[in-house]
C-alpha cells in the first residue's frame, strides 16, 4: 500500500489556491524530491500530510489513514524553522522525543549529538543557528518512522553542512521507509533522490524517477527543472 | 500521554514559578522582621524605618508579581506550545488536541492553586508572630468544634469542597477564555496577536453582558423570601449559599465547555502556523 | 573513495562503472567483502537504492556475488576480472578513436601520434 496518497487534494487560503486537485501516491522505500519554486505549494502539501492543515477538498492519507494521532506516530517531520523550545538542553529535547515517540532511538540520537561535539547539557538557546538545525535534524532522523517529511533541510547551508545533512538522512532511515525532501535547490539533493515531483502553482506538473529523466532526456533533474520553471 | 504531557508542562513552568515562589517566601520572612521592627521599637532610627517600609512595599510587589506571573504563564505557555514555532513540534506529536489542551489547563490550574497557597502562606509568615500562629490554629479549632456541635461538619466539608470546585472551575473558565481568544486570533493571516487581544475582550464582554442579563432576569423572578436569612435559620443560610455556589459552578461549567469547544475546534481545524 | 557524478547520465550507471573500475584496478581485491549498501551510499552521498541497482549490474556481470547473510564479495575468478578489464579498456579506446575520427585523424595517424607520445 502507498505510504502517502492524495486524491483530488485541494487547499485554498481564502482566494489563494495553494494546492489544486493533486493526485499522488508515494510507495515505501523511496526518497522523493518535492521540487518547485517558492509558493508552489510544497510546504502546504507537507503541512497537510502532518495534519497541521486540513484539506479544503479531496483527501490525503498516510498508510491509508487520514492524518491524526495514529499517523503522527509513524511520521517524522522536520519543519523549515527551529521548533525546539529554546530553554531546553539537548538532553531535555532528547527526553521530549523519547517520551512522545515510541520509535525514537535514544542511543542513535546521543551518538550523533556527541559526534557533533555537542554537550548534552548545553541549552539550545546558546547554540548557533546551524547547530540548532543539525540538532533538530538528528532528532527527526533518530526515529524509526515510516515516512519522513523534511521541509527544506538544506536551505542556505555550506557544502560541508549539506553533505553532513544528506549523510545523516541516508544513514538513518529504514529501507522500508519513505522520505520526502522539499527544496528549491535541486542540484544539491539530486543524487539522493529516487523520484521527483515538480509542483507549480499548486499543481503537479511532473512525477518521474530521476533515472528515467536522465535516461530519456539526457539531462540532470536540475537542468530539466530550470527548463520547466524558466521565468 | 496526558501524564507525559503534564510532566513536560511542569518541567517548562516550574522553572518560572518555583523561583517566583521562593522569592515571595523569602520576601515574606524579611517583611516579617520589618514589621516586628516597626511595631516593636518606639523610637526607631529613621533609616531603619524607611528600609522597613520599603521591604514591606517590596513584599506587596512580590505578591502582585507572583499573581501576575501565573497569569502571564498561562497565556504564554499556550501561545508558545501551539501557536508559535514550537507549534510545529507539539502539534505533530502523536498526542490528541484534547490531551494538549487538558495538560496545559490542568497544570495552569494547579499553579493557580499553589499561588493562592503560597500567597496565603507568605501573608501568614509576614503578619504573624509565634504567639499569633498559635491563636490562629486555636481559632480554626474553635470553628471546627462549633460545627461539630451543631452536627454540621459533613455539611461544612461539602461546602468547602464545593467552594474549592468553584474556584478550580473559575480558574479553568478564565484560562479557557484566554486559550480560545488566542486560538481564534491566531487563525487569522495577519495581526494574530492583535486579534487575540481583541477576541479576549470580545469574549470577556460577551460574558459580562450575558451575566448582567442573567442577573436581571433572575431578580425579576419571584423568590418568595428565599433570601430571608436570619440568625435562627443558619441551615437555611447554608442552603442558600450552597444553591448559589451550585449555580456559579453550573454557569462556569457551561462557559468552560463553550470555550473548550472553540479552542479545540480552532487548534484542530483552523490551525494557521506561520 | 572519491566520487564524482556527471549530470547527464543515471547515477547508478556511473556508479557501477566506478565500482567495476575499483575492482579491476585492485582497489577491491578478489574475494574481498564489499562495504554495505548503506555505507557505500553514505560515502558517495547517494540514495541506497541507487547503490543497490549499481551492485545488481555488477552481479549480473559476474564481478561480485552475494551471500545471503554476509553481504557481497568480489569474484575470485581472475578470468572474469580480466574480461571486464578488457571490456572497459575497449570502451575507452572506442571513445578515443571516435574523438580522433571527429578530428579527421585516421587509424594510422592515430597510432603514429600514440608512438610519438610514448617517446616523449
Amino acid at each position: 500500500m502507498s505510504i502517502l496518497e492524495c486524491k483530488g487534494l485541494s487547499k485554498h487560503f481564502g482566494a489563494v489556491q495553494a494546492l489544486e486537485n493533486v493526485d499522488l501516491a508515494i510507495e515505501p522505500g523511496h526518497i522523493v524530491g518535492l521540487l518547485g519554486p517558492n509558493g508552489s505549494g510544497k510546504t502546504t502539501l507537507i503541512k497537510l500530510a502532518n495534519g497541521l492543515l486540513t484539506p479544503t477538498s479531496g483527501s490525503i492519507t498516510i498508510g491509508g489513514i487520514a492524518p491524526g494521532v495514529q499517523t503522527k506516530s509513524v511520521v517524522s517531520y522536520l519543519p523549515e524553522r527551529i521548533a525546539l523550545p529554546e530553554w531546553m538542553t539537548a538532553e531535555q529535547a532528547v527526553d521530549y522525543y523519547q517520551d512522545f515517540y515510541a520509535d525514537f532511538r535514544r542511543e542513535t540520537a546521543e551518538a550523533m549529538i556527541q559526534n557533533l561535539g555537542l554537550n548534552m547539557k548545553q541549552r539550545i538557546k546558546t547554540m548557533s543557528k546551524g547547530t540548532k538545525e543539525k540538532l533538530q535534524l538528528i532528532l527527526t532522523m533518530s526515529r524509526d518512522a515510516r515516512l519522513f517529511l523534511l521541509d527544506e533541510p538544506i536551505g542556505g547551508v555550506d557544502p560541508a553542512t549539506r553533505d553532513y545533512i544528506l549523510r545523516t538522512i541516508i544513514g538513518n532511515y529504514n529501507e522500508n521507509a519513505s522520505i520526502i525532501i522539499s527544496t528549491h535547490l535541486i542540484s544539491d539533493v539530486e543524487q539522493v533522490l529516487d523520484e521527483v515531483l515538480f509542483l507549480q502553482n499548486g499543481r503537479i506538473v511532473l512525477h518521474d524517477t530521476v533515472d528515467a529523466i536522465r535516461n530519456e532526456k539526457g539531462t540532470s533533474v536540475d537542468a530539466l527543472f530550470r527548463e520547466v520553471f524558466r521565468c | 500521554m496526558l501524564s507525559k504531557s503534564m510532566k513536560h508542562e511542569f518541567r517548562a513552568t516550574s522553572r518560572v514559578m518555583l523561583p517566583l515562589f521562593a522569592a515571595l517566601l523569602l520576601m515574606s520572612v524579611v517583611a516579617h522582621f520589618a514589621i516586628q521592627l516597626l511595631t516593636g521599637a518606639n523610637n526607631l532610627h529613621w533609616l531603619l524605618e524607611t528600609i522597613s517600609a520599603i521591604v514591606i512595599a517590596l513584599f506587596a510587589i512580590s505578591v502582585v508579581a507572583v499573581a501576575v506571573g501565573v497569569l502571564i504563564l498561562t497565556v504564554s505557555r499556550f501561545y508558545r506550545s501551539f501557536l508559535s514555532d514550537e507549534g510545529y513540534l507539539n502539534m505533530t506529536l502523536p498526542v490528541s488536541v484534547h490531551t494538549h489542551i487538558f495538560s496545559r489547563l490542568i497544570v495552569a490550574v494547579i499553579w493557580y492553586a499553589l499561588t493562592v497557597i503560597a500567597v496565603l502562606l507568605a501573608c501568614l509568615i509576614m503578619g504573624l508572630n509565634l504567639h499569633e500562629w498559635k491563636e490562629f490554629f486555636v481559632a480554626i479549632g474553635d470553628v471546627l468544634r462549633g460545627l461539630s456541635e451543631q452536627h454540621l461538619t459533613g455539611r461544612a466539608i461539602l461546602l468547602g469542597l464545593e467552594t474549592l470546585l468553584a474556584m478550580v472551575i473559575g480558574c479553568s473558565f478564565s484560562s479557557l477564555l484566554l486559550y480560545a481568544a488566542m486560538a481564534v486570533g491566531h487563525s487569522f493571516n495577519r495581526h494574530k496577536k492583535g486579534m487575540s487581544v481583541l477576541f479576549a475582550f470580545v469574549f470577556y464582554y460577551a460574558i459580562q453582558i450575558i451575566g448582567v442579563v442573567g442577573i436581571a432576569v433572575l431578580t425579576h423572578m419571584d423568590w418568595d423570601n428565599w433570601f430571608d436569612i436570619t440568625a435562627e435559620n443558619a441551615t437555611h443560610a447554608l442552603n442558600v449559599f450552597q444553591a448559589l455556589l451550585g449555580g456559579v459552578i453550573g454557569v462556569n461549567l457551561i462557559g468552560c465547555a463553550l470555550f473548550y469547544f472553540i479552542t479545540h475546534h480552532f487548534l484542530s481545524r483552523k490551525l494557521n502556523l506561520e | 573513495m572519491e566520487w564524482a557524478f556527471r549530470s547527464d547520465q543515471p547515477i547508478y550507471a556511473q556508479m557501477s562503472r566506478h565500482l567495476s573500475a575499483a575492482i579491476v584496478t585492485g582497489y577491491y581485491s578478489p574475494g574481498q567483502r564489499l562495504p554495505s549498501v548503506r555505507d557505500i551510499a553514505m560515502d558517495a552521498g547517494v540514495n541506497p537504492n541507487t547503490v543497490q541497482r549499481a551492485l545488481a549490474e555488477l552481479e549480473r556481470d559476474g564481478l561480485v556475488f552475494s551471500q545471503r547473510t554476509s553481504g557481497r564479495f568480489v569474484t575470485e575468478d581472475p578470468e572474469k576480472i580480466r574480461s571486464v578489464r578488457e571490456t572497459m579498456a575497449k570502451e575507452v579506446i572506442d571513445e578515443f578513436l571516435k574523438a580522433m575520427r571527429k578530428l579527421g585523424i585516421d587509424r594510422k595517424e592515430t597510432i603514429a601520434f600514440l608512438e610519438k607520445e610514448e617517446d616523449e
